[in-house]
């Protein structure tokens, strides 16, 4: 569904991606694991377009987005939830959801609207209520609502853990395989929380300083000796 | 008990121009952080409409019509042949609008000729309130911008393309990320402030010195006025008109203008100092 081959970015002078190869099917969610500043917000805002591609392909179900501005990859199904993210603190839950849609251009909005609100029940009793007055975990999986809006083939996910109570952290990683499972999107899932990588991803992938370094299985994760080889920590 | 009175009114004169040529001005900065020095023209752009428009015979209120339509256009050329390369570089735009502003006032002058126009007013004299008379054009004038700014306000509150905008102000970024293709709602938006900006010189016209550089001093007090207000917010455009538009006119009745405009002037930079965002903080943009 998503496939980026040969990827390249960084900020100004400062080359951050080396060549990054990665490719995420329909119904599979792909963890990235890596140590701070390897470069996985990086790669996620170069696949969303947030940040410009130097060299490389990234493209959406055989389409070549690279490119695209940011507002017609998500239109053309890439959806993104940013590392902090980045809901409308200003706007109520209603109205987050409405420019959600956005991305789902010829769609009935308020369809899709209740769709969404069916996986998420706390949100529609809420839907009033102004966003930034609601807690990380109400936020985080929010974001992911006004993600799903867009009706997107492909969910970028920025450590939805962060910060958040292990509860909430839960219901994530369970919301995110049924989100495969059942609506076959493609995840790809940037996750220091190894409970949620584990509980929620078909593989994982390690990044070390802008390379994919290793790929390697979820039940991996649970060896100590393979997970200090392949993370370093 | 009357003074007070006719500097209500005074005030609300001027506040209600302020607010109108704010606006655009709030919108390119809450929206692209773009300072607009250009912004003044359009004011005048607005009050030559109408003085083109009487000059052929028209009636003051095709004038007014033609004027935001004038003020869109020009809004809508700069921001195509000029801003939109410029998004990255803030004070090239600063320096790019600053070089049309003077281009433009050479281009009014070299079409219309130098010396000031006259506009003709729609209506004469004045209306009786009961407590004092007010010239009724004024009047007239206070009731159109108030419609005008209430428009604006249902149109970023309850419209979607008033969504998109107040989504870009709070988060450019990730707006485009939802899809919202912010440069075409900014080019909009921009298209739009300038017209209110028309609407306003339209309006000014029958009052003020038609001149090639009348915008200057427009572009001046509104600029306090989003300063002071803060950038991005109706609620902050009005708090600061209110603050500009009403101490001008109180002091204007005690001192000279010019005085009264130094006046401002400080008050404006001590408020900032104490109150950098201005009235209305950043988070509360646009609600
Ligand atoms: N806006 C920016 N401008 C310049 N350099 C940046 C910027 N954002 C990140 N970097 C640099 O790019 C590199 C990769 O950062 P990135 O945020 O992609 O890492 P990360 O793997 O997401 O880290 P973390 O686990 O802390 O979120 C780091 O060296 C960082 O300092
Ligand atoms: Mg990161």
């Amino acid at each position: 569904m998503l496939t980026a081959s040969g990827l390249r970015s960084g900020y100004g002078a400062l080359p951050v991606l080396h060549g990054v190869d990665i490719a995420v099917g329909e119904g599979e969610v792909v963890s990235v694991l890596g140590r701070n500043g390897a470069g996985k917000t990086t790669l996620l805002r170069t696949l969303s377009g947030a940040l410009a591609a130097q060299s490389g392909q990234i493209s959406v179900g055989g389409l070549d987005v690279t490119r695209r501005p940011a507002f017609q990859r998500a239109r053309a199904g890439i959806a993104y939830v940013p590392q902090g993210r980045g809901i409308f603190g200003m706007l109520t839950v209603e109205e987050n959801l409405e420019v959600g849609t956005r991305a789902a251009v010829g769609s009935d909005t308020t369809d899709i609207r209740q769709r969404v609100f069916q996986y998420f029940p706390i949100l529609k009793e809420r839907s009033g209520q102004r966003a930034g007055t609601f807690s990380g975990g109400q936020q985080q999986m929010l974001a992911i609502a006004r993600a799903l809006c867009g009706q997107p083939k492909i969910l970028l996910l920025d450590e939805p853990a962060e910060g958040i109570q292990p509860s909430i952290v839960h219901e994530i990683g369970t919301l995110v395989r049924r989100l495969a499972d059942e609506q076959g999107l493609a995840v790809l899932l940037v996750e220091q929380n190894l409970d949620l990588v584990m509980s929620a991803s078909s593989r994982c992938l390690v990044m070390d300083k802008g390379r994919i370094v290793h790929a390697i299985q979820p039940e991996d994760l649970k060896d100590e000796v393979l997970l200090k080889q392949f993370l370093a920590l | 008990m009357e003074v007070a009175a006719t500097t209500l009114l005074n005030a609300l004169t001027l506040i209600s121009i302020l607010a109108l040529v704010g606006l655009g001005l709030t919108i390119s900065f809450g929206l692209m952080n773009v300072t607009n020095l250009a912004h003044g023209e359009f004011v005048a752009i607005g009050a030559f409409s109408v003085y083109y428009i009487q000059s052929l015979g028209g009636s003051f209120w095709l004038g007014l019509m033609v004027a935001p339509l004038a003020g869109a256009a020009a809004g809508f050329i700069l921001e195509w042949l000029i801003l939109r390369h410029l998004y990255d570089r803030p004070v090239g735009a600063i320096l790019a609008t600053w070089g049309i502003s003077l281009i433009l006032q050479q281009s009014l002058e070299l079409i219309f000729g130098l010396g000031a126009k006259p506009v003709v007013p729609p209506v004469d004299g004045v209306s009786d309130l009961g407590l004092i008379t007010y010239p009724t054009y004024r009047l007239i004038l206070i009731s159109i911008a108030a419609t005008t700014l209430l428009a604006v306000l249902l149109l970023l509150r309850r419209t979607g393309f008033g969504l998109d905008i107040r989504t870009v102000i709070q988060n450019r970024e990730m707006a485009e990320a939802v899809g919202i293709n912010t440069r075409r709602a900014f080019a909009v938006a921009f298209a739009f402030g300038a017209a209110v900006a028309g609407l306003a010189g339209a309006l000014v016209s029958p009052l003020a010195t038609v001149l090639p550089q009348m915008g200057v001093n427009y572009l001046a007090n509104s600029f306090f006025v989003v300063i002071v207000g803060g950038a991005g917010s109706i609620t902050g455009l009005l708090a600061g008109s209110s603050f500009v538009g009403g101490f001008t006119s109180i002091l204007n009745y005690q001192i000279s203008p010019s005085l009264a405009q130094a006046l401002v002037l400080t008050a404006a930079i001590v408020l900032v100092r104490l109150r950098p965002n201005g009235f209305v903080p950043v988070g509360s943009r646009f609600s």
